[in-house]
């Protein structure tokens, strides 16, 4: 028998803009192939010998999927903009949602915006005029990039790409958008085009003669920088040709897994998004942004890997990693500069670089746009002062906007100044871990802490026995969390160990900070007859 | 106007202070969950003056249709559902209302003939409108009756206009539309639940100047305008707790219209509410209607509050707002 029709009288109704596609290509640009690959393609292949890169990607694939059913199980029962912040705050308490939220992943994203603006000047650019300037003869061009390497310069330019793309956020969303749909994406995507072309037609030995005439570009002449580079990593002691190892497979998961996440932090925007309420619509969305990840990274990881010779790579991460300096000339230009030297084309480089640009102009944006939707939560919850939720007439936050570029330029300077504190990104991803612990732990305890609102859920009707479905899916995400928190304190690759203690305490300092600042806020509202924790409670239904 | 420290102990400034504490929610339509958390909201929060204004009635008629085997089979939110005995069926019901839905029992001849007879599926659920909204005003009297929080409920542009009988029959629910009434000592409240023209036409939609006329005629019976609270369903236009898709409402369902691929943002509140704001300038301005556009705006002197609305998901939505004689001393968006 069909199910029958329902009958919808004439009402007003809420509509949202994003649909499931552009979300789920929203979430992938979050994260982005080419930021896993450009941050983590060397060091983790390096460091984690033994890992199946191939293997990772299906691993990845199937454990965030199960994870996911919780997210977006809770996503589908409360679509609202803030996520991770309000499923903490409303099923945990208001202080540990603000605290964690903002503290394990708002605050941080104001330093990406730093470290992204960072890669582009000397991940992308330098590369891309020294490359330049090789291939057209033109030695000012790789001077050019050779003074992009400078900090100073370096960090004037991110405090000038950071000002840009808040001038950008603050013209509204559409003006973003617009750039995201004609520029952003279009590049991304050709990008991989060209690089799977590449890997098709060119044949390794090219690369190999042309990475040795880039090399030799910076005064250290060698006839074969290639397997010179392989040689040190050897000496250095680095084992380039291991066994499939259990161990560095799921220590390279560990690493991509912290990437990953982020899909998640796209969904702070659930606000926005169209179908959110159905719940097979909110995990499509995320399983289809992992699904475009993981495609992106097996073309540029693995496939780049395998193509440039895993021996290679591995010796290349290596060698930069542990003593640059060991190898007289060697010189690091990193993942976009390997692909580039590869057909030594003026018109190819010059596209996969804007394709790289794109990319973290990508990042800068939704880094920006998602915390500014914990501040937008936290600010109707009262923890925040009103003007931080404001918005001008297109929308935009623009107090927030800016106060997040002046943070993001007093990073800059700081780094500048204190190289050692980039070190302190090792314990962001640790503090991001620990908030999405929290989120999985709000999911496991909503059925019982949120009992109405569950039971009006979507998801409520799925159960294993008498156990409901989120429980399930919520208590395997943490086991995967924990195994990740695990490496995290007995790796020292993941940089928590090795860390100086100021730079282990920051994060907790920030946490704690949050914490004082919500307790501060409390008993603010407290004199004005305002109690901030009725707005994380569910009133009991007479 | 009592006075009280306020449930969380606190005073203003050290000194005891004199305030009416107003709980304010909208756009229930029909979620029998959300009734009931506003049933308890009173207490919970420990308002002075409850208010559930615009939008009581929901919009769903769903039917569930018994099969030849005993079991029932509906659909809802997208999906089948299945009852094969009392509890689920109930269980079922119950989800539909908490929804905001109404459940209809029926064969499937009975269903076929709601397919066929728009005019029949109307009647049966306004039938069902109406029953749900005189148990709601039963259901308020009891829960009020006695306890010193003055409970006011009005009807909002998609409520039909046979609800007014029915808030209007009770003796100690408030029904403010269309008047002045004193919330307290010291504040006057006008209501208006008509809204400015939506997209989908509905009952109590009417043009600007109707609605500017609407609200003068009440706003000049207030004796003090400056302690006044202006309950007009309809936010004030591009005040930003109006702000919405902007749709094409040539065709029905209306379609979300897009520039340069992108959906455009526009204000879609009233300018007749928006000039009344700026003329009157009133203490508070309470609003709904626009469940996306959650906030708080100031107009001038007037604190304009729209708490959203998410109904669908069974939570309240609502804005607890500390009045005094003088001003708005606080306020606070909660999502219950």
């Amino acid at each position: 028998m069909t199910p029958p029709e329902v009958f919808l009288r004439k009402t007003s109704g809420v509509v949202r803009a994003l649909s499931p596609f552009d979300s789920a290509f929203y979430g992938f640009l979050t994260v982005s192939g080419i930021g896993v690959i450009t941050w983590l393609m060397l060091p983790g292949l390096a460091f984690f010998p033994g890992a199946n890169l191939y293997l990772v990607m299906i691993l990845l694939l199937v454990f965030m999927s199960i994870r996911w059913v919780a997210y977006a199980m809770m996503v589908s029962s409360m679509p609202r903009s803030g996520g991770d912040y309000v499923f903490q705050s409303r099923l945990l308490r208001g202080d540990i949602g603000w605290a964690f939220t903002w503290g394990g992943i708002g605050f941080w994203q104001l330093w990406w915006n730093y470290i992204v603006a960072n890669t582009i000047a000397i991940g992308v650019l330098s590369p891309m005029f020294e490359f330049l300037g090789h291939a057209t003869n033109n030695p000012s061009m790789i001077n050019a990039g050779i003074a992009l390497l400078d900090p100073i310069t370096a960090a004037v330019f991110s405090i000038v790409v950071v000002w840009l793309c808040t001038w950008v956020m603050v013209t509204g969303m559409r003006g973003y958008v617009t750039i995201q749909r004609y520029i952003l994406i279009p590049l991304t995507l050709v990008s991989f085009v060209i690089l799977a072309g590449i890997f098709l037609v060119v044949p390794r030995e090219t690369f190999m003669t042309n990475f040795t005439s880039f090399q030799n570009i910076f005064g250290q002449v060698n006839p074969d920088w290639y397997h010179a580079i392989i040689d040190q990593a050897k000496e250095l002691g680095a084992d380039l040709s291991p066994p499939f190892s259990w161990y560095d497979t799921f220590g390279l998961f560990v690493l991509l897994y912290g990437m990953m996440q982020n899909i998640q932090y796209s969904m702070e925007l659930i606000g926005e998004m169209k179908g959110v309420e159905s719940f097979k619509t909110a995990w499509g969305i995320m399983f289809g942004a992992a699904a475009l990840l993981v495609g992106s990274v097996t073309i540029g990881m693995a496939w780049g890997a395998d193509y440039l010779g895993m021996e290679f790579i591995r010796a290349y991460g290596y060698v930069a990693n542990v003593d640059p300096s060991s190898l007289a000339g060697f010189t690091w230009r990193g993942v976009y500069g390997l692909f580039t030297v590869i057909t030594l084309n003026v018109p190819i480089g010059i596209i996969l670089g804007l394709g790289w640009i794109a990319c973290f102009i990508q990042y800068e944006f939704n880094g920006a746009f998602g915390a500014a939707r914990f501040i937008f939560a936290a600010s109707f919850d009262r923890i925040l002062p009103s003007w931080m939720g404001s918005v001008n007439k297109r929308g935009a936050p623009v107090k927030t906007y800016i106060f997040f570029a002046v943070v993001s330029s007093v990073i800059a300077i700081v780094c500048t100044g204190y190289g050692e504190v980039l070190g302190l990104i090792n314990l962001a991803f640790l503090a991001g871990q620990v908030t999405y612990i929290l989120t999985m732990v709000s999911a496991i305890v909503f059925p019982w802490r949120a009992k109405k609102l569950w039971e009006a859920s979507p998801g409520s009707k799925y159960k294993i026995g008498k156990m409901p479905v989120i429980v399930i899916a919520a208590l395997f995400g943490l086991i995967m969390d924990f195994i990740v928190i695990a490496y995290y304190f007995t790796n020292p690759f993941y940089g928590v160990l090795t860390s100086a203690l100021p730079a282990q305490l920051f994060p907790i300092i920030i946490i704690v900070g949050c914490f004082v600042w919500f307790y501060g806020a409390r008993w603010y509202r407290n004199r004005e007859g305002i109690n901030i924790e009725l707005a994380f409670k569910e009133v009991p239904p007479a | 106007m009592d006075r009280r420290k306020d449930q969380s102990g606190g005073t203003e400034f050290g000194k005891e202070k004199r305030f009416t504490k107003i709980f304010f929610a909208t756009d229930a339509h029909g979620s029998e969950v959300t009734f009931r958390k506003f049933l308890s909201a009173g207490k919970y929060y420990q308002a002075d003056v409850v208010m559930l204004c615009g939008d009581l009635t929901g919009k769903m008629l769903v039917p569930i249709v018994r099969r030849s085997d005993g079991g029932y089979v509906s659909r809802l939110f997208g999906q089948e559902q299945k009852a094969e005995t009392e509890l689920q069926l109930k269980a079922m019901e119950e989800k539909i209302a908490d929804a905001g839905y109404y459940s209809y029992r029926t064969e499937e001849d009975g269903a076929q003939e709601l397919r066929a007879d728009p005019e029949k599926t109307d009647k049966t659920l306004k039938k069902l409108m109406l029953e749900r909204l005189e148990r709601w005003v039963r259901s308020a009297e009891e829960h009020y009756k006695d306890s010193g929080i003055r409970c006011i409920m009005t009807g909002g542009n998609d409520d039909p206009l046979e609800i007014e009988s029915i808030l209007n029959s009770s003796g100690c629910i408030m029904n403010s539309d269309g008047r002045v009434v004193r919330i307290d000592d010291d504040h006057e409240m006008i209501t208006v639940g008509h809204a400015n023209i939506t997209p989908w036409k509905c009952p109590r939609d009417v043009t600007e100047e109707k609605l500017e006329e609407m609200i003068e005629n009440v706003a000049s019976k207030v004796e003090d305008i400056e302690t006044c609270v202006f309950n007009l369903h309809a936010p004030p236009k591009d005040s930003k707790i109006d702000t919405a898709f902007k749709l094409d409402d040539s065709i029905y369902p209306p379609r979300l219209v897009k520039e340069a691929g992108q959906p455009v943002l526009v204000g879609v509140g009233s300018s007749a509410a928006r000039k009344a704001i700026e003329k009157y300038q009133p203490q508070l301005g309470l609003h709904g209607h626009i469940h996306e556009s959650r906030g708080v705006a100031k107009i001038g002197r007037t604190l304009c509050v729209n708490p959203g609305s998410e109904y669908g998901e069974g939570v309240l939505r609502g804005a607890i707002v500390n009045v005094s004689k003088a001003k708005v001393l606080s306020y606070q968006l909660t999502s219950g």
